[in-house]
């Protein structure tokens, strides 16, 4: 693990990787959690309306269609009171590294071996789907709004939100399976959004960019594009290798 | 939220400036920064104003490719959006088992003579009729072209004379629970049916069979499933979802015919 990064590349002076770095604070955390589990409520009581067996099975459908309408309202909840007072500021900027793409970020999705791209927090994949995340729950309020209070909105509006709110259902939940597939593969992360602290061997590694500062600036830092991105020797295989052994020491 | 708890970079940020950021010792030129995060989401909110405006004519359009692909699929069909299926609704835990041998529908209240109908009589004693036309839910989904046959609900009325003082009629179901109305000139509307058959087939337990109630100009909820007793009254008295805030009167696109 020593060395994995040569030295010429941390500005910060240190090569040595040592401790933990904090990556999300508790505002955050609290954030990420209620959204989960107000997305788990409406995936389970939404898939509840939506399948005919299950309806059959469960019944009770005004009780499950309030808990749906509930939930889903309360879905701004989260990111709204995270956001509304002075502990909003890191919250804050991570909404914004996720908005701002650099050339990496398009590499992500073009490279064979993702890890060789050196990325800010959040790498591609990361950046994507929690803006299809944002946006597919915007258009499932915007539409499940339109589905329960109907009759006051033409006939064919219902008709058309209930095409879109069932076609990104589907993108949404996949999205969750995938996010939470992943979330179980990669345990350090995952452990992470529960303490808020990840090594700091994790973050040279998987995240040049965000101890460098470089991926909230335009300095390109350490947060390169993979033409610029010389593979560590160390890095090019092995990486669960690599991992597993930051943990054990971290 | 301890002041501890801060990032490791902690440098201030820096302004978005090429020249700025050219400026500081990199290595290479200045990486360009575009917003695709913002646009990804605008572009999802795009789609779903769009689904809201022009989704319902995609749907009719698209539907019955759907509806073959859905049903090709067997139970991983009902995962298709737009396929133009039915969608079960049941607001008790079970669904009402009756035995068509020994269903009697009751007509009662302000009537002449309180009517107890078998199966049988519905469909020999009484003129038939049927048609065809979409069963629309109030939440949005559509099934087109569904084949309907019954008794017209006028005809059930005037088989039972009902009095001239009576209004409006109350409807329960076998769940128990669900409750429907209607005045009575909605009532006496030729494509209000009581219906025993649909798509081609005696109206299945989970459609309401064996008798349910089919009101063509209305949201669904006003087609009462499991039909088991019509009282003729002098008020309406709103049903189910209505006491959830639903219109009494459920026009379709809220226009009455």
């Amino acid at each position: 693990m020593s060395g994995s990064t040569a030295p010429a590349t941390a500005p910060q002076g240190s090569g040595r990787v040592s401790g933990e770095v904090s990556r999300f604070d508790l505002n955050e955390r609290l954030v990420h959690w209620t959204t989960a589990l107000l997305l788990l409520t409406l995936i389970v009581t939404g898939t509840i309306l939506y399948i005919p067996s299950l309806m059959l099975d469960v019944g009770h459908r005004a009780t499950i269609v309030n808990i749906h309408v509930i939930a889903g309202l309360a879905l701004v909840g989260p990111v709204f009171f995270g956001l509304a007072g002075p502990w909003r500021s890191r919250l804050a900027k991570d909404l914004k590294r996720l908005d701002r793409w650099k050339r990496n970020d398009f590499a992500y999705f073009r490279r064979g071996d993702r890890t060789l791209v050196a990325a800010g927090k959040f790498n591609g994949g990361q950046k994507l789907s929690s803006a299809i995340f944002g946006g597919g729950m915007l258009v499932m309020i915007g539409t499940g709004i339109v589905m329960r209070w109907s009759p006051p909105f033409p006939n064919d509006w219902a008709q058309g939100a209930t095409l879109a709110h069932d076609t990104i259902y589907l993108v949404l939940t996949v999205l969750v399976l995938g996010h939470v597939s992943v979330a179980l593969g990669r345990p350090e992360q995952l452990k992470s959004m529960f303490t808020g602290r990840i090594s700091r061997a994790w973050a040279e590694r998987h995240a040049p960019g965000w101890l460098d500062g470089s991926d909230l600036s335009g300095d390109p830092g350490r947060y390169r594009s993979p033409a610029e991105t010389r593979p560590r020797p160390n890095a090019r295989r092995g990486e669960a290798v690599g991992a597993g052994k930051s943990r054990a020491s971290g | 939220m301890t002041t501890s708890n801060t990032e490791p970079d902690g440098m201030p940020e820096r302004p978005f400036d090429i020249d700025e950021a050219s400026s500081t010792p990199a290595r290479t030129r200045p990486d360009k920064v575009t917003r695709v995060g913002r646009r990804t989401m605008l572009g999802l909110v795009g789609f779903g104003a769009l689904g809201i405006a022009i989704g319902a004519r995609v749907d009719d359009a698209i539907g019955g490719t759907l509806t073959k692909v859905s049903s090709s699929l067997g139970g991983l069909g009902a995962l298709i959006p737009g396929a133009n299926g039915f969608r079960i609704y049941t607001i008790t835990g079970t669904i009402p088992t009756i035995n068509p041998k020994t269903y009697r529908l009751t007509v009662n209240g302000m009537v002449d003579h309180p009517l107890s109908l078998s199966l049988d009589d519905l469909r020999t004693t009484l003129p038939r009729t049927d048609l065809a036309h979409y069963f629309q839910c109030v939440t949005g989904w559509r099934v087109p072209n569904v084949h309907w046959q019954g008794v017209k609900l006028s005809a059930v009325l005037d088989a039972a004379g009902v009095q001239p003082k009576a209004t409006a009629l109350r409807f329960f179901s076998g769940d128990g629970e669900y409750t429907e109305s209607l005045t009575l000139s909605q009532a006496r509307l030729p494509d209000v049916l009581v219906a025993d058959r649909m798509i081609g087939d005696d109206v299945t337990p989970e459609h309401g069979g064996p008798v349910r109630l089919y009101v063509a100009p209305m949201y669904g909820y006003k087609s009462i499933k499991w039909l088991d007793r019509i009282e003729v009254t002098n008020e309406v008295v709103p049903g189910y979802w209505e006491d959830g805030g639903y219109p009494v009167n459920a026009w379709i696109g809220g226009i009455a015919p």
